[in-house]
């Protein structure tokens, strides 16, 4: 017979050996004392995070406002070079002097504070998160879905895949970032929040909003403090793409409806000139703080039909609804020139806010 | 030798006359998992109305097929107490969203594998200590000393050996070969198409076979097989 023969009757024994291995000595009295007080101390914390949730919720929401007001004072740098940590009486205060942290012993109003070293998390078929040095975080939910409050510093997160909408979610003031499945990092900073996402999907918005922005992998964002606005790097693409507008808002001009396309060798710029000054005054109208300036890189892709009207008009990131009919209802009567017709074209459109 | 075959369910009519009329080297030792669905679902069933007991039951029924599978699937240097520990927490916090849809064993199961798969993960940017894998080392089972020793070092060796092929693939190896569960059952713990189990499981043996001549204890083995073959 072959030599495969005796490689697959050789897998057959050994493998039949090892099953038949018998299991090494634990020692179990000791494994059932321990997970029996975890057990109990669970249930302890849930009656209590259960029963004393207003006064949790108030307890975190002092130290939130602590945490900012202590932020006000210092200019808000961010990560400190020192953790400072937030004296609250209800919270309990891990991470000084560990390195991991059981994420099961957490509780809603607990704080991980990380020094010298980062601390990491673990959070068993769920998510693991590395709390960067210097950095404090308070946990407010640790149920089916797990949420942190990063009050200094950055989170590396891990996040286990699941069919629920959302399972881990990180707040910094009032913006929100909410993930499921996924590896990134969130960075408290002083305008507000960055977050850089190696896997998969997150979501950025506003604490209670829907999201505002979308991060895939390799995508960079910086927000502002209510996550409502920012801007995104798609990628490595995005950081060497000119800006194809200027950046500020189409003002006047652009809030002027569209006129007919003229017919000329740059009649196809033209055309995509004024979807991007659509872009930009829909944007604007979009209701973007004033107080805060927010640009947003999207990818624009057109087909022109053979009535020279723009058809399949899509953009990458897309736009939120709102602005894309918008966008729709001011380029209803762009013509591109004859010569284009039939054509496509793409372009990238950096717009911002005032 | 009494044996247990975790993952076998072994119909109570064999079990019986097996049992009395079989003489007793060959007897089977009835795990927890036959006495599966009754006894685990009520006691599933008071863990969920949070009787502390019925959870302590739970786990002292289980947890020799949790160790062995935490065993089988985690590598060198892994902490099977507190993998263990981490499973049987996780049941008790989850316990009371099981809606019996499938087996509780299953369900166990597919538990483990998370907590294992996640504890792997954690693990990777960690730098990993190579050592003797003792829970995989066989306890002298009868055999001279040096017979006991080869087989000793084939176990060590394949321990290796399980740890260059995926992840997935030798999930399903390891609940397959070594635990004896069926493709639906670990269709439902990986949460795969049963041909998809089928043909990860495929590969599986495929990428063993092959790895074997890399370790020396089992390539010998493998030639030595092959002769007996060619002898005969």
């Amino acid at each position: 017979m072959t030599e495969q023969s005796g490689d697959d009757r050789a897998l057959e024994q050994v493998t039949g050996e090892m099953r038949d291995a018998p299991s090494g000595d634990l020692d179990w009295d000791r494994l059932e004392r321990q997970l029996m007080a975890r057990v109990d101390a669970d249930a302890r914390e849930t009656r209590r995070s259960g029963g004393g949730r207003l006064a949790v919720i108030l307890a975190a929401a002092a130290a939130v406002l602590l945490v900012l007001g202590v932020g006000l004072l210092r200019g808000d740098r961010a990560p400190q070079a020192g953790v400072q940590p937030v004296a609250t009486t209800a919270s309990r205060v891990f991470g000084p002097g560990q390195t991991q942290i059981d994420g099961n012993q957490l509780a809603g109003g607990d704080r991980v504070v990380a020094e010298a070293q980062a601390v990491v998390v673990s959070h068993p078929t769920r998510a693991s998160y590395t709390l960067e040095p210097s950095s404090q975080a308070t946990v407010e939910a640790v149920g089916d879905v797990i949420r942190l409050r990063l009050t200094q510093g950055a989170i590396s997160a891990e996040v286990v895949p699941s069919p629920k909408p959302e399972t881990f979610v990180i707040e910094v003031d009032e913006a929100r970032v909410a993930v499921h499945g996924t590896a990134f990092r969130v960075v408290r900073t002083e305008r507000g929040v960055n977050v850089s996402v190696s896997e998969g999907v997150v979501a950025v918005g506003g604490v209670g909003q829907k999201p505002s922005f979308f991060l895939r992998a390799r995508d960079s964002g910086a927000f502002a403090k209510n996550g409502l606005t920012g801007e995104v790097q798609r990628g490595a693409e995005a950081a060497v793409e000119p800006p194809a507008v200027d950046p500020k808002p189409a003002g006047s001009a652009a809030a002027k409806a569209p006129a007919p396309a003229t017919p000329s060798e740059s009649g196809v710029a033209k055309a995509l000139e004024q979807i991007s000054a659509s872009v930009s005054r829909c944007f604007t109208q979009s209701g973007a703080p004033g107080e805060v300036r927010v640009q947003m890189r999207t990818q624009l892709d057109v087909a022109f039909g053979a009535d020279g009207k723009p058809h399949a008009m899509t953009f990458e990131p897309p736009l939120s609804p709102s602005v894309l009919a918008c966008v729709q209802s001011d380029t209803a009567k762009l013509r591109f020139p004859e010569s284009a017709r039939g054509g496509s074209a793409q372009r990238s459109i950096l717009v911002a806010s005032e | 030798m009494a044996q247990s075959w975790p993952g076998v369910v072994v119909p109570p009519a064999l079990l019986v006359p097996m049992a009395t009329e079989r003489p007793a080297q060959h007897t089977i030792t009835v795990t927890a998992r036959t006495m599966e669905p009754d006894e685990s679902e009520r006691l599933v069933e008071r863990c969920q109305a949070g009787d502390r007991t019925a959870f302590r039951e739970l786990f002292v029924r289980h947890r020799t097929d949790v160790a062995r599978l935490v065993q089988r699937m985690t590598g060198p240097g892994a902490d099977v107490d507190d993998l263990v520990q981490e499973v049987f927490f996780q049941v008790h916090r989850s316990v009371k969203d099981f809606r019996g849809q499938a087996r509780f064993s299953t369900w166990l199961y597919r538990v483990t594998v998370n907590v294992v798969l996640m504890q792997r993960r954690s693990a990777k940017s960690r730098p990993v200590l190579v050592e003797t894998p003792e829970s995989l080392t066989p306890v002298s089972s009868g055999l001279s000393p040096d017979e006991d020793a080869a087989r000793h070092a084939r176990v060590r060796a394949f321990g290796r050996l399980l740890e260059q092929i995926s992840e997935k693939k030798r999930t399903v190896f390891v609940l397959h070969e070594l635990q004896g569960l069926s493709a639906a059952e670990i269709s439902e713990i990986v949460d795969a198409p049963v041909l998809t189990v089928r043909t990860r499981l495929f590969y599986a043996r495929r990428e063993l076979a092959e790895l074997l001549k890399s370790e020396p204890s089992l390539a010998a083995l493998a030639k030595e097989l092959s002769g007996t073959e060619e002898a005969q």
